[in-house]
């Protein structure tokens, strides 16, 4: 798991803001579930994968890289950053999903 | 409806005899059909892993032998659980005979126009297929588990459908 961002994000943590927000998507029939997330910096983004299938999510810009998501298995990040992350699978380019950080 | 599917198969799969005589196939020989179709695409990305040099393709093909395999593996601890053993048919052995000759096919070409044969038969070969294992197949299947794992299946092939139209476009749109 590759998060360049996660430094700042332990910094916005320690700075007495909001409380970071978990947020869930899911993998499932070659679809990220919800297909546009908004988040804030700092929140945790938790990829479940329901296939019985490898994928991954994987920024275009690269800010993002999961890694190998098994079958049945979470990996989760840090937002970073604000910006807008454009996702996809490395493995199935037709599985792709928009996340927002604010 | 399966005889009509299964002629569809057979056309676009490129088969030597008709399959005029098939009757209804029981879940065990669906099965069977299926994980067939499966192995004969890893097959297929194989041969493309030992000829194409092309990065999108042989990425492709990867991902066929990854998938297909954890599809089959996912049957094969399913007919474990339910101490089955899929069984084989005509239409296996059809499907294996017309593989076989459109590999042979495939082995004479070489650089972007094994690239472009091999990607318009993955998008032939899955929307075929899928057709087969949507309309055919999943209304007919009586064990409920069975027919869970034939549409999570599905899906995936699906996928891999979309993924090889996509791949075709760019190939007939960059002329390579």
């Amino acid at each position: 798991v590759r998060f360049a961002a996660l430094v700042t994000a332990a910094a916005l943590l320690g700075c007495g803001g909001p409380p970071a927000a978990n947020h869930l998507v899911s993998i499932d029939a070659l679809q990220f579930s919800p297909p546009e997330l908004t988040v804030a910096a700092g929140d945790t983004i938790t990829w479940v994968n329901r296939d019985i299938v490898p994928h991954t999510a994987t920024a275009a810009s690269g800010n993002v890289d999961t890694g190998n998501i098994e079958a049945g298995a979470r990996v989760s990040v840090i937002a970073g950053p604000a910006g807008t992350l454009s996702i996809a699978c490395r493995y199935h380019p037709t599985m792709r999903s928009t996340i927002i950080v604010k | 409806m399966l005889s009509r599917s299964l002629a569809a198969l057979t056309v676009a799969v490129v088969v030597a005899t008709p399959l005029a005589a098939q009757k209804d196939l029981n879940d065990l020989e669906m099965t069977h059909v299926a994980v067939t179709a499966s192995n004969i695409d890893v097959e297929y990305a194989k041969l493309a892993l030992s000829i194409s040099k092309d990065t999108a393709v042989r990425a492709f093909a990867e991902t066929m032998i990854r998938d297909h395999n954890a599809v089959n593996a996912q049957v094969a601890a399913l007919a474990k659980r339910l101490n089955v053993t899929a069984q084989d048919n005509a239409m296996s052995r059809q499907l294996l005979a017309d593989a076989a000759k459109k590999r042979d096919e495939l082995r004479l070409l070489t650089g972007a126009a094994f690239d472009r044969a091999y990607v318009q038969n993955e998008v032939a070969y899955h929307h075929t297929v899928n057709g087969v294992v949507a309309d055919a197949f999943i209304p007919h299947v009586e064990n409920a588990e069975v027919k869970k794992a034939f549409e999570g299946a599905l899906a995936i092939f699906r996928g891999h459908e979309k993924h090889a139209e996509q791949l075709a476009a760019k190939k007939a749109g960059s002329g390579q």
